[in-house]
């Protein structure tokens, strides 16, 4: 009996270790809720999908993504990458390098602390060059207007995802301290982009 | 050998004893009185539609045919395409300390009930 209460044991508290290691540092998804009527509306419905996104490259901070696609979280906010590595385009908005300002989010850091694929974001520099691959193997080309940070709950959405003048990618991940109880950080920066070709 | 397996035991109890306690913390932490990780943001200054809006609330939704829209009220203007309340929650590394505790607590307990089990098979 003694053995099997061990046994017990050990194993769930591997299956612990396992799975709060992997939440940490590889997988967290977030779960999407279904939204029908943007989805059948979204821009991405009417485009081949070559031309929808593949990689977000930056190469003044060394960045080479994968992108993924993002709804809508159970929140009601953009959703997040599923790992710590990739980043993710907002499905419901524009696509990049069509009218409308396309964004594209991603961790600035994971479980355990480590470094997100946007944790440098807040280095690049006002003039800096951000190229968007698609499916089909086209290249766009961004260079970056602007970079703001602004406090969590007064971030301005319309200006973030709603512009329509020009083609835009805007790109957004955390910034500041840490706010426990509401278990996020109390920024988020976000550097504006403009289509060049 | 019998006072060895007890402090064995004892060890077993206290590392499971860190995991719960780490687990519990972080649990709690997680969780706001709505009882969700988190409110959501309010876009704009207007209030947040509030956690776990249910997908049916789109159904009023209505469609400009563009770039996708809500016009739910109160939330986000026409035509935006934009989430209903706003920015992703792109930071977990606040947590770091509760997560590291859990992984050692869990640790711990597997490493000592492992060799408990080894010296139970040599005895």
């Amino acid at each position: 009996m003694r053995r099997v209460i061990l046994w017990a044991i050990v194993v769930g508290a591997l299956g612990v270790f396992v799975w709060t290691l992997i939440h940490a540092v590889f997988y967290a998804p977030e779960t999407e809720i279904q939204v029908p009527s943007l989805a059948r509306t979204a821009p991405a419905t009417k485009v081949a999908t070559s031309s929808l996104p593949a990689r977000l490259i930056i190469p003044s901070i060394g960045i080479n993504a994968a992108i993924q696609n993002a709804g809508i979280n159970a929140q009601g906010n953009m959703q997040v990458p599923s790992n710590f590595t990739d980043v993710a385009w907002y499905k419901y908005g524009a696509v990049p390098g069509q009218v409308g300002s396309a964004v594209i989010d991603g961790h600035v850091d994971n479980g355990l602390g480590l470094d997100g694929v946007f944790k440098h974001l807040a280095d690049v520099n006002v003039g800096d060059d951000v190229f968007v691959q698609t499916r089909g193997g086209q290249q766009l080309h961004f260079v970056v207007t602007d970079i703001e940070v602004y406090p969590y709950t007064q971030a301005p959405s319309l200006l973030i995802f709603g512009q329509k003048d020009a083609a835009r990618l805007n790109l957004i991940t955390c910034d500041g301290t840490w706010v426990k109880g509401k278990d996020t950080y109390n920024e988020r920066l976000v550097v504006f982009t403009r289509l060049v070709t | 050998m019998i006072s060895m397996t007890k402090t064995a035991i004892a060890a077993t109890a206290l590392g499971v004893l860190l995991t719960g306690g780490a687990a519990f913390a972080q649990s709690t932490s997680q969780m706001p009185a709505t009882g969700y990780p988190d409110t959501g943001y309010p876009a704009n200054g207007t209030p947040s539609t509030g956690a776990g809006a249910p997908a049916t609330d789109y159904g009023a939704s209505t469609s400009n045919g563009m770039t996708g829209s809500s016009t739910m009220p109160g939330t986000m203007p026409a035509g935006t395409g934009a989430p209903t309340t706003g920015v992703p929650n792109t930071g977990a590394g606040g947590n770091a300390p509760e997560t590291a505790a859990l992984l050692a607590g869990a640790a711990a307990a597997a490493l000592v009930g492992a060799v408990l089990i080894g010296r139970r098979k040599e005895a």
